[in-house]
């Protein structure tokens, strides 16, 4: 049955084995996002952000449960189809930028783009397009290490959104960055949010990045408490 | 993407530094021992052709079995048909008559069993480049009691030019027969054994020694020893099989034939040598490149790359790499090919020769474009297991390297 729902998380569980010793990182979590929302998923270090986060965007798989992302279901597909799948509706930004650090600001944006049939005037337009809205177009062609962190993260974050995905997915977006720079972080990941109607879910344990989310899902020990 | 595989390897320019100095001294070094091993094969087919083979020789059909037991059974009476067949053909530049006797020379004092070779004097001098007289002078057609001994047969009677040799063989009619010479040169060819029993005097006394006007062989000399076989084959038509034989210069030199199976064995297994070592210094090198950038791959697949994209992100860098490091050690190695040749490297006397030689190192196309090649495989061989495992780790085990 089809839903109206962009994401859809049910009873899904995570458990990593190290050595003989077994961790439950997720306990039988159901989360259900809608299009255009800018969800928070909070919680302290260890409670399984970063694992729902990645179960969400096909990139770990549950030990049991189900995810769909806009009705199809991600379980049980292969690694090339997952791959497709993020290439065109996942948008990533990572805690540490996870820039190419031997490609420009301007070529890691457009790298995305490559596998997409688009011609190279109209790929390079939309790659300044974005470098614009984000506010980096002036450091185009500098490489990541010639760029401040908060410029790092701008750049990952036209990356993230270069293919027009329907959903961006940011761990912990802000946690390298200082107060003022995170902020104006989350600023632009709101701005986007609200003009393009972008579908943002990222992990925090930031008390202020909460306080800007549109809805907040807690999470302790793996299971979702709030 | 070759932009992101082009940066990749100058990454780390000390690391991919050394993985392509391995790679051109490996494409180097095979390129510098292939042109020397290519010129043994050159100076000891061209010392064979032009020291007692010359590139052809035309023979009674049956000679090549049973000559050596009944050598006079295999005279050819007209060579003229022969001679006119081979002088349509192109490439011929001289046609040479030879026959052969086993006799004893006797100079007063003691006995040697010879094999000798009664032949045209002026066109043999003309082929005979890769002949040195070492004492002496070349005969000539005006030498009809001329002859020259090896330089093993000059060693063992004692001789000197201007001294006299009496050579004692069968006739053609089973009669003993001897005639005396003078002695006009010593010679010494690439082949110990040969001057140790070789005698050559002019076709006219040998003809008159044995009691005969025909000829064991036609010799042909090309103007080139490429065109071997066409003319070889070209002789065969117009000759019936029945009647004569046509042997290759190759053909007739078991010693050149079993020299360049050995070499070429040889050199097939430095090849592999050089290839493993080649392979071994890449593997590690592409190893340490990969484990370090292994949250990289995780970042690009968690962007949509497939895992064959990353296996193939991971080939190109490699042949990149090895196309490089191929080109770069070929022309290092032509290089130093062309420098070391301006020299030259003298040789000792080879096995079976008292004579020395320099030796230089060819540019051949084939042995080129083989270095190239093992370069370039081997650095593209060293990264298919890396590349395999890379490609297969789990995006979020991947991404985990990051931190």
């Amino acid at each position: 049955m089809l839903s109206d729902f962009l994401v859809s998380v049910k009873k899904v569980s995570k458990e990593y084995a190290f050595g003989k010793q077994k961790v439950q990182a997720l306990r039988e979590v159901s989360l259900a996002v809608l299009g255009g929302e800018f969800l928070a998923i909070a919680g302290p270090s260890g409670s399984g952000k970063s694992t729902l986060l990645n179960l969400i965007g096909c990139i770990d798989t549950p030990t049991t449960g189900s995810i769909s992302i806009e009705n199809q279901e991600t379980v049980n597909q292969t690694p090339d189809q997952l791959a497709d799948l993020r290439a065109r509706k996942i948008g990533f930004i990572f805690q540490t930028f996870n820039l190419l650090p031997v490609l420009s600001a301007f070529e890691n944006v457009e790298y995305p783009l490559l596998r997409l049939k688009l011609d190279k005037t109209e790929r390079h337009q939309r790659v300044s397009q974005y470098l614009e809205l984000v506010g980096v177009n002036e450091f185009a062609t500098h490489r990541p290490n010639q760029l401040s962190g908060g410029q790092r993260q701008r750049v990952a974050i036209a990356r993230a959104l270069i293919a027009q995905p329907s959903i961006v997915l940011a761990d912990e977006p802000t946690a390298n960055l200082d107060h003022r720079t995170g902020e104006g972080i989350l600023d632009l990941m709101s701005r986007i949010n609200r003009d393009n109607g972008t579908t943002f879910i990222f992990s925090t344990h930031d008390a202020r990045v909460i306080e800007m989310a549109g809805r907040v899902v807690r999470l302790s020990d793996g299971e979702i408490v709030q | 993407m070759f932009l992101l595989a082009f940066r990749s390897i100058f990454r780390h320019k000390v690391r991919t530094g050394l993985t392509l100095a391995a790679i051109i001294f490996g494409v180097g070094s095979l390129v510098l021992i292939g042109g020397f091993v290519e010129d043994i094969f050159i100076q000891l087919q061209e010392a064979t052709v032009h020291s007692q083979l010359g590139h052809i020789q035309v023979y009674r059909s049956g000679y090549t079995k049973l000559g050596r037991r009944n050598p006079y059974g295999y005279l050819i009476d007209k060579p003229e048909q022969i001679l006119e067949s081979a002088a349509d053909l192109p490439q011929v530049s001289d046609q040479l008559l030879r026959v052969k006797f086993a006799g004893l020379a006797n100079n007063g004092r003691a006995d040697l069993p010879v094999i000798g070779e009664a032949v045209q004097p002026d066109k043999e001098a003309r082929l005979g480049s890769a002949m040195t007289i070492t004492s002496g002078r070349q005969l000539t057609g005006n030498d009809p009691h001329g002859i020259l001994v090896g330089q093993g047969v000059a060693d063992a009677l004692q001789l000197e030019p201007g001294d006299y040799l009496t050579l004692l063989v069968n006739t053609t009619d089973g009669v003993l027969n001897s005639h005396e010479f003078e002695v006009i040169g010593i010679f010494r060819t690439f082949a110990r054994d040969y001057d140790n029993r070789a005698v050559r005097i002019s076709l006219v006394s040998g003809q008159d020694l044995i009691g005969t006007s025909g000829v064991h062989s036609v010799v042909l000399s090309l103007d080139t020893t490429e065109a071997t076989d066409s003319v070889a084959r070209a002789l065969q038509q117009q000759l019936t099989p029945q009647d004569y034989e046509v042997r290759t210069w190759y053909e007739l030199s078991d010693f050149y034939g079993k020299t360049v199976n050995l070499y070429r064995r040889q050199f097939t297994v430095l090849q592999l040598i050089i290839l493993l070592m080649v392979l071994l210094t890449v593997a590690n090198s592409v190893n340490m490149a990969i484990y370090e950038r292994i949250g990289e791959f995780g970042t690009l697949k968690a962007l949509g790359d497939r895992q064959r994209d990353i296996f193939r992100q991971v080939m190109k860098e490699n042949m990149l790499l090895g196309l490089l490091g191929a080109g770069l050690g070929v022309a290092i190695g032509v290089a130093l090919a062309w420098a070391i040749s301006g020299v030259g490297i003298d040789m000792p006397p080879p096995p079976n020769s008292d004579v020395g030689y320099t030796a230089y190192i060819r540019l051949v196309p084939g042995v080129i474009a083989m270095a190239f090649g093992v370069g370039v495989i081997a650095t593209v061989c060293a990264a298919l297991l890396p590349a395999w495992r890379v490609s297969r780790l789990p995006v979020a085990e991947a991404l985990r390297e990051n931190v």
